[in-house]
């Protein structure tokens, strides 16, 4: 019935002009001051998202993650490109588009600060014009999901993150929206508390055929729910193509930072293991997923160095963009 | 068109109910809080009563007209106050994120922003002016007809609206500067003590500004003239007395081409 | 006392960042000194005098009470209540300065700069503008300082009073605005004492609010003899040491309590 591809998207371009400030001057002299440099937040970006898919959209900080989907629900308009959403053009037809969305961002909450939750989300049926009958069921069923009961009637100001994600999932799911945006959904979050968000998302897109754009830093949230992902940097798409790809050339390196009692005399070399950084008692150890368990390495390391502390750091998508820009940016098939 | 209308209508009393629902709910503040500021605000009728006891009038009005005037003003005020407290609070808004968040819904902005918050505490503004009002109904003859009696009622709703403007062009001015505009706290409540005497009193070039830039003129002036029969003013047109709805629709229809001034201005910038 | 001296130095230039509201504030100073300028000059039309005021009396007071506004700070101060609700003011108590010493120190320092920034200009506008007069001798202008810095202290006083009360009141804003509106009422900021009538005036005379406006516009105005004057500085001295000897007694009161509750 509607347009097989969801989202689309085509030389989609943002400049913002952003007035220098001199240091110093006052608030009119800033308004009247004409020095101005022009920045491309979002640099001719083309994709398209069908019905149905999880798609990860993933970028260093400052790389347009924000800009573009600021684009895609109608808050801001595009410099020149063009955009269709569920066939509808997201900045003229923005109260429209409103209904068939959900965007859930990681920092801020779409729910009313100093209500309970139960009344936020009673707010947004009005808002958004539920029936009475689809609202309560769906209701029901994230109550359950989520398990929101145990907060149900708790001001909004007095939940946890967890709780709060917990709680923006369900208003902006509430509608039954056919495309749900996340700007950073695990962001500060526990292990267990993200495993349970990512479950959610999964049952959602498959329950409802809901399609999913993820903005994340997270490349773990990334390679949980995914097939599909796109790499921005600096305003430009550098890749768009499969996440297992990108994975098994850059996300099987994993880092053992350990605190050691004293620092060694020399380098640490381990079976699988090679240290990559040193900074005194503190070693930065990096091993391949696929050849080593995180626990493999900590048993070998403790059994020949007196260990004080350790962490383990994931791949971040800094650390892979900056490699996809080391092997030059032809070398990906995209 | 008019169902887009009807349901921002809608959604606005939602929740607006909302906001008045949690205010009530702590009750014992809010009551003493609203009782301690009725009874302080009071005290400014109380001293424009003590100064027309020692002058007996200004430029020819006695207490009783200066008190119609004040109430007028101040339950106009208290009004626009009251349901314009969105709008006071918008730049909070603006500087925290939170008008992308009204973007994301189906729904109007300018809506959302009146609903975001409704302030019944400014009852005290309005309970103390409706005593200065009925002090004033005591303290004058007013010649009654069924005319004066309907448009009493609708010449406060005009100044209402007219305050409630000039909120509205306070919180659009922050779409494009980030430093709280005072300038519109010196218009509001500058503007709701002026109007509490006789317009005629002031110097020539306010008189000029607030009748065709900002028309406080007809808040209370023109309805007080009306209502009183004053003999002043006698070479002005009969229809002006018919002008404060007009003024109050103009000024309001203005703050609200310029609110989607600003809106577009932030969608086109990103603030 | 080179301690003291540093805590006002440093609100002193702590005031002076507030930039931007400056402009606004003075905007909406002068908005309303013209708007009670020529609420005047109409009350005036067809005499010359009341009560032995003549208008540029009336006219001279008003741009003197706006020019004082922001010195005494009569709106909106809850640094210390603030402080109590959250906690914080325990770091205070602890510390081995004399606490109503230390407040009284900052809001020294604020009241210079609001002297400087807010009430000088404000006067220099009522000067130009509406013609205003000046203190009539040097003598004048030094008893009009002396009263300015006692009105300051006098409204710190109730102000301090104020705060300490959210030790023991669960809302202390109702307190509050009612202090607030009390001061600018009984202060003759809306109406100048001589204008109101006997009853009211004897009554708002013997208040301490009184000295917080009319007392130093009644100086600069140069209303008070030798011995009125006087008598009149000595009301200010005397209202502000009863007020701190509350406050300090409160004071003491409330450490106690909060070291027997523990806080």
């Amino acid at each position: 019935m509607a347009d097989p591809a969801t989202i689309v998207v085509e030389g989609l371009q943002r400049t913002f002009s952003v007035r220098r400030r001199e240091p110093g001057a006052g608030a009119l002299r800033h308004l009247l001051s004409r020095s101005s440099r022009v920045v491309r937040a979002v640099d001719d970006i083309s994709f398209e998202v069908p019905r149905g898919d999880i798609v990860g959209y993933v970028g260093p900080n400052g790389a347009g993650k924000s800009t573009t989907i600021k684009m895609l629900t109608g808050i801001l308009v595009p410099s020149s490109g063009t955009v269709r959403v569920l066939d509808l053009v997201p900045w003229q037809q923005r109260r429209q588009l409103a209904s068939h969305i959900g965007v859930v961002f990681g920092q801020r909450t779409q729910l009313w600060w100093d209500l309970p939750l139960i009344e936020s989300l009673e707010l947004l049926r009005h808002v958004y014009r539920i029936p009475p009958r689809r609202f309560v069921d769906n209701l029901t069923r994230f109550r359950e999901i989520l398990e929101l009961d145990p907060f149900l009637d708790t001001p909004v100001r007095q939940l946890s993150l967890g709780q709060r994600m917990r709680g923006d999932l369900a208003a902006a799911l509430l509608h039954d929206p056919e495309i749900l945006y996340l700007d950073e959904p695990t962001i500060g979050l526990d292990v267990v508390a993200k495993a349970r968000i990512r479950e959610f998302l999964q049952l959602v897109n498959r329950e409802r055929d809901v399609t999913v754009l993820l903005t994340t830093h997270d490349m773990s949230d990334i390679a949980h729910l995914c097939r599909r992902m796109m790499i921005i940097d600096h305003g430009r798409l550098i890749y768009d193509g499969s996440v297992s790809a990108i994975r098994e050339r850059y996300g099987t390196a994993r880092t053992l930072i350990v605190d050691l009692e004293h620092e060694p005399d020399e380098p640490i070399c381990l079976a699988r293991g090679r240290e990559i950084r040193a900074d005194g008692p503190r070693r930065w150890i990096q091993f391949r997923r696929d050849e080593a368990t995180a626990a493999e390495l900590i048993a070998e390391l403790s059994s020949r160095y007196p260990v004080r502390d350790l962490t383990i750091e994931e791949p971040e998508i800094e650390g892979i963009v900056r490699q996809i820009y080391e092997d030059g940016l032809d070398s990906l098939a995209t | 068109m008019t169902a887009i209308l009807l349901q921002d209508i809608r959604l606005y009393l939602t929740l607006v109910e909302s906001r008045v629902r949690s205010q009530a709910q702590y009750r014992g503040s809010f009551l003493l809080v609203t009782f301690v500021t009725f009874l302080g605000m009071a005290t400014e009728l109380v001293a424009v009563i003590f100064l027309l006891d020692t002058f007996g009038d200004i430029a020819g009005w006695g207490v009783g007209e200066i008190a119609l005037l004040y109430g007028l003003a101040g339950i106009a005020f208290g009004l626009a106050e009251m349901v314009g407290a969105g709008f006071d609070m918008f730049p909070e808004m603006i500087r925290r994120g939170e008008l992308d968040q009204l973007l994301l819904r189906p729904a109007g902005v300018f809506t959302q922003v009146m609903a975001a918050d409704f302030q019944l505490r400014r009852f005290s503004r309005i309970g103390q002016a409706l005593v200065a009002l009925i002090l004033a109904l005591r303290w004058t003859s007013i010649a009654w007809t069924p005319e004066k009696m309907l448009y009493l009622p609708l010449a406060i709703l005009s100044g209402a609206i007219m305050f409630l403007a000039v909120f509205v062009l306070g919180a659009t001015l922050c779409f494009w500067t980030v430093e709280s505009v005072e300038v519109i706290n010196t218009l509001t409540n500058g503007g709701s003590e002026m109007t509490g005497y006789p317009m005629s009193i002031y110097h020539d070039l306010m008189q000029r500004f607030f009748t065709f830039v900002i028309p406080l003129l007809f808040v209370s002036y023109i309805p007080a003239l009306y209502l009183l029969d004053r003999p002043e003013r006698a070479d002005w047109p009969g229809w002006i007395v018919l002008m404060p709805p007009v003024a109050a629709a103009c000024l309001v229809g203005v703050s609200y081409i310029l609110w989607g001034v600003g809106v577009r201005h932030y969608r086109s910038t990103g603030s | 006392m080179r301690l003291y001296l540093e805590i006002v130095r440093r609100a002193f230039s702590r005031q002076l960042t507030y930039r931007a509201a400056t402009l606004a504030g003075m905007a909406t100073n002068c908005f309303f000194g013209i708007l009670r300028s020529y609420v005047f000059m109409a009350a005036y039309t067809g005499r010359v005098d009341a009560r032995g005021w003549t208008l540029d009396d009336a006219l001279t007071y008003v741009w003197v009470g706006q020019a004082l506004i922001m010195p005494v700070f009569m709106w909106g101060w809850w640094d210390i209540a603030l402080a109590i609700r959250s906690g914080d003011v325990v770091t205070y108590l602890s510390k081995p300065f004399d606490f109503y010493g230390y407040w009284l120190s900052q809001d020294a320092g604020r009241a210079i700069c609001h002297t400087l920034t807010r009430g000088a200009p404000t006067l220099m506008f009522g000067l130009l503008v509406f013609d205003i007069a000046l203190p009539s001798s040097a003598l004048n202008a030094l008893s009009f300082a002396a009263s300015v810095v006692l009105a300051v202290w006098i409204s710190f006083g109730l102000r301090f009073l104020l705060n300490i009360s959210a030790f023991w009141l669960l809302d202390y804003r109702g307190p509050g605005i009612l202090l607030m509106f009390a001061t600018s009422f009984f202060s003759g900021l809306l109406v100048p004492l001589v204008f109101w009538p006997d009853w009211a005036r004897t009554i708002a005379e013997a208040l301490p609010f009184s000295g917080i406006i009319q007392v130093p516009a009644d100086v600069y105005l140069g209303k008070l003899a030798d011995g009125a004057l006087l008598g009149a500085l000595v009301f200010q001295l005397a209202w502000a040491l009863a007020l701190m000897l509350a406050g300090r007694r409160l004071i003491s009161l409330a450490i106690t309590r909060v070291v027997v509750q523990g806080g």
